[in-house]
């Protein structure tokens, strides 16, 4: 494997609630990350996904990332936003004027925040991230379905949303978080729909994947914390991939979605 | 050397497919995987007039997954174990004489149950019975599901209870990743079951948790190839917060200690 830079898509910071583990800081979560060859992050407030609404998740994470400052750890502010609040547009001004830069896009967790794709505060928060040159994350899923908790048993976003949002809003650039393998063909003839790896898996892991989507669509993700990161590393050198494809996937299309700095 | 416990065919029909085979080879070794345990043919091929289907296979289609398992090992014995696969309700005399053909008489080393029967079933007995005078490792499928529960399908708990039925009798316990914590919970009062780490997502902390509730030489390294990918299935230990001594452990001195590698 040649040396190149290793960025995460998708991942989180905080404590999920059906976790194991306590909430790694974030100089620790910083430090597995390194451990693991991994030089950038694209961060969300996990809180934020079951409290009542996201802002506290944010602005807690917001300023935990820019007090770190990160010269030598290239970190991406994601904040989740409820589209169905009525706040949300304001959610949106608050997160951009809090951290500047640091947010190159937002990310939205439809099932656990009770709201539909086609919802028209969705299509107004896609025109937003539009207009202001953001992308937006769609997290299809936060666990496996089979080890939900018994009383929070939460489907997944459905392929065929997303698809339906990127035909509606062709200028917004979405990725896709933690889809599965078999769902990533819905998005062959979506050109503006990217997705991450952290829950793509197969046997023929890479050659199956970028059957069905193409290398300057398919990035690196871990869904860290909850989910080790060492595997889903692991998946870039599964099997051989030229430097150009590698280079994409590794760290190339994180920066060209996240903006490189 | 790294033994991975896990690994099925998905070729249909249980073909033998010579390039997914030397494929599966490539992509372990490439993922320094040194040998792996074949376990049945996954592929499925819908059900028939009797009501047989992949998770309720008839006699006849046991006989080809072994017979195909049997194969991959006479071919590639430098790379490939075998587990002999059974439907427990099957009759009693076909499952004895499968188990002598496959694994007395034949080059299979091991016996793997997966979800046609509950592991509490009484028709399980005498196939753990055998398997401790032949002194070879019973692979059982378990976990713990809020959805897609398929057929009869075991959790962890009904693992405890074959291995109280049988304490003389080696157990792996497949799917660390879909029993999770407690499924470790349920095994750690029975040191004849061990657990592979495969199944599901490589969720945080799990493996450190499985080491230190039931000890670094009750966990092996499983894949659960063609579902899952070698080298991501493999980083679940090389990346777990564990000791490089316990990681060697996991990785293959474990699987070589249960699959009598040493002896044979």
């Amino acid at each position: 494997m040649m040396e190149t830079s290793l960025r995460d898509a998708s991942a989180f910071f905080g404590a999920w609630a059906f976790a194991g583990l306590p909430a790694p800081s974030l100089s620790e979560l910083v430090g597995q990350y390194r451990a693991a060859g991994v030089d950038g992050a694209a961060l969300s407030p996990v809180e934020a996904v079951l409290q009542p609404e996201p802002m506290a998740g944010n602005l807690q994470m917001l300023r935990a990332l820019i007090s770190a400052g990160g010269k030598d750890f290239a970190v991406r502010a994601v904040p989740i936003i409820n589209p169905s609040l009525p706040s949300w547009d304001d959610d949106v001004t608050t997160c951009l004027s809090e951290s500047g830069p640091l947010v190159r896009a937002f990310k939205v967790v439809p099932n656990y925040h009770n709201f539909a794709l086609d919802h028209r505060a969705s299509d107004a928060l896609a025109e937003a991230c539009t207009d202001r040159r953001l992308g937006l994350c769609v997290q299809m899923r936060m666990e496996d379905e089979r080890s939900h908790h018994p009383l929070m048993k939460v489907s997944p976003v459905e392929s065929a949303a997303v698809v339906a949002l990127a035909r509606r809003h062709p200028r917004l650039s979405i990725l896709v978080c933690a889809p599965y393998m078999a769902e990533l063909r819905a998005y062959r003839d979506c050109p503006n729909v990217q997705a991450e790896l952290s829950m793509v898996e197969s046997g023929f892991l890479l050659q199956d994947a970028l059957r069905h989507i193409s290398a300057d669509r398919l990035l690196l993700g871990t869904h860290a914390p909850i989910h080790m990161i060492a595997p889903s590393v692991a998946k870039l050198q599964s099997d051989e991939l030229d430097d150009e494809t590698l280079m994409k996937l590794s760290g190339g299309n994180f920066n060209r979605f996240f903006g490189s700095r | 050397m790294i033994i991975d416990v896990h690994v099925h065919t998905r070729s249909p029909g249980f073909q033998y497919d010579p390039a997914e085979i030397s494929e599966s080879i490539r992509l372990a070794r490439r993922s320094g995987i040194d040998r792996v345990v074949q376990l049945h043919n996954l592929a499925g091929y819908g059900v028939d007039a009797e009501g047989h289907s992949s998770l309720n296979p008839s006699p006849a289609d046991v006989v080809r997954s072994n017979d195909l398992a049997m194969r991959i090992v006479a071919k590639h014995g430098d790379f490939y174990s075998g587990f002999c696969y059974l439907n427990p309700a099957h009759d009693p005399s076909f499952l004895a004489g499968e188990i002598q053909r496959c694994v007395a008489d034949g080059n299979l080393r091991g016996i793997k149950l997966w979800i046609s029967v509950h592991a509490t079933d009484s028709r399980l007995d005498p196939i753990m019975r055998r398997a401790e005078e032949l002194d070879i490792p019973v692979l059982h499928h378990a976990w713990y599901k809020m959805t897609e529960y398929a057929f009869n399908e075991s959790t962890a708990v009904e693992i405890a209870d074959l291995a109280r039925r049988h304490p003389n009798t080696s157990i792996i316990m497949a799917h660390l990743g879909g029993v999770r914590w407690r499924g470790v919970l349920d095994i750690k009062p029975y040191p004849n079951v061990v657990v592979d780490t495969s199944g599901a997502q490589p969720v945080a902390g799990l493996v450190e948790y499985a080491v230190a509730e039931l000890g670094a030489d009750r966990v092996l390294f499983g894949s659960d190839w063609p579902i899952r990918d070698y080298a991501t299935q493999k980083a679940r230990i090389t990346g777990a917060c564990i000791s490089e001594r316990d990681k060697a452990r996991l990785l293959g001195e474990n699987a070589a200690r249960v699959l009598r590698l040493a002896a044979r």
